[in-house]
């Protein structure tokens, strides 16, 4: 069989083809759009919901069952919403970030830079005018102002040990050409959890953080894992746990440390779900359902889809999934 | 002048009679010897509209994605899931042999075992993968099976090549259309035949079922169906004897025009292959219609040579009476049945056309046996005194019914006739208008829905994600344009547009993959599921798919949007037709084409537009055909009329029959309304030449009617009868195109010949009103 490999001066013959006039565009209105990826899942007020997903598709149900697309200013991949009150963020590819007062039915363009070709993984606001929002490669803006305006910020201290001795040396050369690496080499910020006045955050190649001024200086955690984590968050029992890669979960305790808990499964884990007060559920790809109260559970969906996160709702379990919207349970 | 010709004609064939039999034996003889070589021949290329601009688009790219001519082969555990022992040994069987079978591109053969079939996994280090069988598998070990199964999973091939219920996995393969070795076109059926015998046949057993679907499976056992033809053509060949003898109520008359008719069959096969045709199971009915349209005209023949030996005459006068009567409007009836038929040249479908070049031909030769062999063959006959009483009695106990039967043409009773008519074409003008284009019904519409062939299909579609119904839409633009992200999201907007039409069930293309390779890219995170902005990025994704994945071809300027839909029905089809043709104009540019179409239901697509496109000409040249013939034996437009308006009447009746029946026209129901209209034809001609004769003398509409009845209604009344008989035993056929086609052709012979001594005389009272 014989490997294509494409010439990337293929490009220079037909450069008008490549001319970017990069525009937010629109979601298109698509019936299937509850069955297609959807990638984050939040409760607003008086039962609503809101989910995001890919094209920039925004859905709302008021019983979990009917859904329906509204409007949206842009057709990037929406990665995670935030509600407080009746205020939602939704933050995406493309840096974008969409903002509603109305519980989710009309949304508009806070934000949006293509060129930076980085994603923002997720968002989150401390009351309504404060909040930031993290991405790939260190992305990280914060807002004073409710989103009028978003700052960009670099945290350093974010970066792996080994990398800090180098660009250290690169500062003390070039300050430009620091800052130019430093937002190439910073780690993707995956997600972003509050517990107790503290932030945690969850990162690529092992890291897991902690801030105690909202984010504004951040102090990385010990963890013997060099894999990505996807999520962070802390039970109401007082269980801090983080999950990512590979099926790899860990607990903290005080005396020793992030530990690993076994799994049973190689699938990546994407988000905790706390059910209740005894129950949380971390969800994974392939259809990956582990139960934790007592002991650990794992199951599989019967689709084998990934799920990306769920919520619980009216004595239900709502997950987002590469298929859409759907009800998982324990079996 | 044509009298003169008749003459001229009646003295060489009756003073050489000896001379006549004789080149008729040495040529039965002759083609007899070729029809022997006669084939079975099925072309997956004769039966698609190759000029459609569809086509011309799939043909095109057919050396790079292959294209429409598939198999898949299904190997099922009937208990149990596949992750056992016995499965694997059995899969791998499967796959080798078909890898073997000739007319396989054997670099085009996936299965669980194919080295392509590859799994791919997000580890710390990036990126690891290998084939879902590994080198060392060994189906006993447990372990292995596990792994197996894991990495199943793992490459995301549930609903493709495992079921969905883990119960059955695929084996499919490419065909190719030529042998690289010999040159030679693929032998479907053969193939198909291979496909039985060395994968049903070994590998079927109480614990695993083999299920075979694509279009050569399908020619298959089209052909297999095919054969139970011969049955009904015996069976039609011992009704019409019975039928002909309670008729002519002589042993001797009965087998003339049936061996004259055999003789217009043989010759007909014969010349095929002397023309290097085969016969395809589309058109295996051919035979069979022009063995009954023999013996019909046939009828006539002996029909007019029994009342001359009655009347006195002997046998001899009496053939030669018969063959200057009948000469010409036989030879009128047979060249526009010719014509009717030569008129389906006009669809370019290769399967219409051989069936129009198959059915011409054989009515030509009719010509020759049955107006000319058959009456010398009388010539010699000699008929008892015992035959005349019986004929004359016969003839007694007709002339009531006769009398009855002219009434149609009193003033009153024609009206009402007409009347009736009109009602009867305004309600099938209005359900003939809702007449439906293309297959209605799921599965492979020539078969039975019962059939093993579709029951595999309906297996197939409900156990995997995938449908043999696919649509490719093939995208054309410039060398590596799949590093653009303009390009590929275009084609990626475009693609979940059409996933969103009512009928497509999902869709793949090279944007869609890209999108999970970047994903995998990055840690097999869905958050990254999108087409990256970064063209380094998009190069790193393109590169992993490989061009036998059929979604792109070697510079990557082509890339195809496969659309697997729910059904081919032709309203599902037309729907997504027009969805891609709306769509793309939101996305097209001078570099960027969205091109129809390939896969299975392109194909269909194309040949859906071309049926109905090839309609309205087929009918206007058909009827334009049977008008001028009409006209020039006639010479009066009143008889043209009265010949044409009934025949139009019942063709726009059974497109209501159709719309009625649920029956789709399709290619194999379309040449129906020609075949239908040459043949329908024939009774008006028989009556109205005799009419018209006795019209032009002074006679009366009803006189010159009875007449005619006298002398020709039994022989109509009889053919009509015959021809129903024999083509209603195609109801029982296995084909379902082929009973589709019975009931269309026996309600067309039927209804036609009920026109012929209704409303044509009733017409003709009004034409011809009676002079005060």
């Amino acid at each position: 069989m014989k490997k294509r490999l494409l010439p990337l001066c293929f490009a220079l013959f037909c450069p008008h083809l490549f001319a970017a006039e990069i525009a937010p565009g629109s979601a298109y209105m698509a019936p299937l759009a509850s069955q297609s990826l959807l990638l984050d899942i939040a409760t607003s007020v008086k039962g609503r919901l809101i989910s995001v997903g890919e094209r920039g598709h925004i859905l709302l149900s008021d019983d979990g069952e009917q859904w329906r697309q509204v409007e949206v200013p842009t057709d990037s991949s929406l990665t995670a919403v935030f509600t407080l009150d009746n205020h939602a963020w939704a933050v995406g590819h493309d840096a974008v970030i969409l903002y509603s007062q109305d519980a989710g039915q009309s949304w508009q363009l806070q934000h949006f830079d293509a060129e930076k070709q980085k994603p923002l993984m997720d968002v989150l606001f401390f009351d309504q005018q404060h909040g930031i929002a993290v991405g790939a490669y260190g992305l990280f803006y914060r807002t004073r102002d409710g989103g009028q305006s978003w700052q960009p910020e670099m945290h350093p201290e974010l970066l792996d040990p080994a990398d800090v001795e180098y660009l250290e040396e690169l500062r003390a050369e070039d300050v430009s050409l620091y800052e130019q690496e430093l937002s190439a080499i910073l780690p993707h910020l995956n997600r972003l959890s509050p517990a107790d006045g503290k932030l945690y955050l969850a990162g690529e190649a092992g890291l897991l953080a902690v801030s105690e001024d909202r984010g504004q200086s951040w102090v990385p955690m010990e963890v013997d894992y060099y894999g990505s984590f996807f999520d962070i968050e802390q039970t109401p029992s007082g269980r801090l746990l983080a999950a990512g890669l590979r099926g790899h979960l860990f607990e903290y305790q005080e005396d020793a440390g992030w530990q690993e808990i076994a799994t049973g499964t190689k699938s990546s884990l994407n988000s905790i779900v706390v059910v209740d007060e005894q129950t949380t559920l971390v969800v994974g790809n392939n259809g990956y359902l582990i139960w934790l109260n007592d002991g650990v559970q794992t199951q599989q969906t019967e689709e084998e889809k990934a799920v990306v996160n769920a919520i619980p709702y009216d004595g239900r379990l709502l997950a987002v999934t590469e298929t859409g919207i759907k009800v998982v349970s324990k079996k | 002048m044509l009298s003169k010709l008749t003459d001229f004609l009646e003295t060489i064939v009756f003073r050489h009679r000896a001379w006549v039999i004789g080149v008729f034996l040495a040529c039965s003889g002759l083609l007899l010897y070729q029809s022997m070589h006669l084939k079975l021949d099925a072309a997956f290329t004769k039966n698609i509209p190759l000029n459609h601009t569809y086509m011309q688009n799939y043909m095109k790219h057919q050396k790079n994605f292959g294209g429409a001519n598939s198999i898949l082969v299904s190997v099922c555990n009937r208990e149990g899931t596949i992750f056992n022992q016995n499965f694997f040994d059995r899969l791998k069987d499967v796959h080798d042999s078909l890898f073997f079978i000739p007319g396989v591109d054997r670099s085009q053969v996936t299965s669980l075992y194919s080295a392509s079939t590859r799994f791919t996994e997000v580890v710390e280090e990036g990126f690891s993968g290998g084939p879902v069988i590994p080198a060392d598998f060994s189906s006993d070990d447990p372990a292995a099976l596990k792994l197996v199964s894991e990495n199943i999973t793992k490459a995301g091939i549930v609903g493709r090549m495992v079921s969905d219920d883990f119960k059955c996995s695929m084996v499919t393969a490419q065909l190719l259309e030529l042998d690289p070795q010999t040159g030679q076109k693929l032998d479907t059926l053969t193939f198909a035949e291979n496909l039985e015998t060395k994968l049903r046949e070994q590998y079927e057993d109480e614990r695993i079922s083999i299920h075979i679907i694509g279009f050569a499976k399908m020619v298959g056992d089209v052909a297999d169906g095919a054969k139970d033809v011969l049955l009904f053509f015996a069976i039609a060949i011992a009704i019409t004897a019975l039928m002909v003898y309670f008729f002519c109520k002589s042993l001797l008359l009965t087998v003339l025009p049936l061996l004259c008719s055999i003789v217009a069959v043989i010759w007909q096969l014969g010349l095929l292959t002397l023309l290097g045709f085969g016969l395809d199971p589309m058109s295996i009915l051919v035979p069979f219609l022009v063995f009954a349209i023999g013996v019909s005209h046939g009828v006539q023949m002996i029909n007019y040579v029994s009342k001359e030996v009655v009347a006195g005459h002997t046998a001899k006068t009496g053939a030669e009476r018969a063959f200057r009567t009948l000469l010409i409007p036989g030879g009128v009836a047979l060249l526009s049945d010719t014509v009717g038929f030569m008129t389906l040249l006009v669809i370019d479908i290769g399967i219409i056309r051989e069936l129009a070049i198959t059915a011409s031909m054989g009515v030509a030769v009719i010509i020759l046996t049955n107006l000319i062999l058959l009456p010398v063959l009388m010539s010699y006959v000699k008929l008892g005194e015992g035959y005349k009483l019986r004929f004359n009695k016969q003839a007694a106990r007709a002339d009531r019914f006769w009398t009855l039967l002219a009434n149609c043409s009193n003033k009153g009773e024609a009206r009402i006739i007409l009347v009736v008519v009109a009602a009867l074409f305004v309600y099938g003008w209005y359900q003939s208008d809702q007449m439906k284009i293309g297959d209605l019904h799921a599965g492979a519409p020539a078969l039975h829905e019962s059939s093993r062939y579709n029951q595999d299909t309906f297996l197939i579609t409900d156990k995997y994600a995938i449908s043999v119904d696919y649509l490719s839409v093939l995208v054309e633009t410039v060398p590596s344009a799949c590093t653009s992200h303009e390009v590929m999201s275009a084609i990626d907007e475009f693609q979940w547009k059409m996933e969103n039409v009512k009928g497509v069930q999902s869709a793949v293309s090279l944007a869609s993959v890209a999108k999970l390779i970047n994903a995998g890219y990055n840690e097999g995170n869905p958050k990254w599921r999108v087409l990256p902005r970064n063209q380094q990025t998009m190069v790193q994704n393109v590169a992993r798919v490989d061009t036998s994945s059929g979604l792109l071809n070697g510079d990557c300027s082509v890339m195809p949007i496969i659309l697997f839909m729910e059904d081919h029905k032709a309203e599902t089809i037309t729907r997504v037709v027009e969805a891609v043709k709306q769509y793309r104009q939101e996305y097209e540019t001078d570099e960027l084409q969205f091109k129809l179409a390939s896969g299975p239901v392109g194909v269909m697509a194309a040949t859906n537009e071309a049926v109905s496109e090839a309609q309205t000409p087929m009918m206007m040249y058909v009827f334009g055909a049977v008008i001028i013939l009409c006209w020039l034996s006639f010479r009066s437009l009143r008889a043209t009329l009265a010949v044409v308006i009934p025949l139009y009447v019942v063709s726009v009746l059974a497109q209501a029959l159709m719309t009625k029946l649920q029956i789709g026209l399709t290619v194999s129901t379309l040449p129906v309304i020609a075949l239908g209209v040459g043949i329908g034809v024939d009774y008006g001609i028989y009556i109205l030449s005799t009419m018209s004769h006795n019209l032009n003398q002074g006679m009366s509409v009803r006189n010159a009617y009875f007449d005619a009845l006298k002398e020709r209604g039994s022989a109509v009344l009889f053919t009509g009868i015959t021809l129903a008989i024999g083509v209603s035993t195609w109801v029982f056929s296995s084909l379902k195109f082929q009973m589709d086609m019975g009931i269309l052709l026996t309600f067309m012979f039927v209804v036609n010949m009920l026109g012929a001594i209704i409303v044509l005389p009733a017409l003709a009272a009004v034409f011809w009103p009676e002079k005060k």
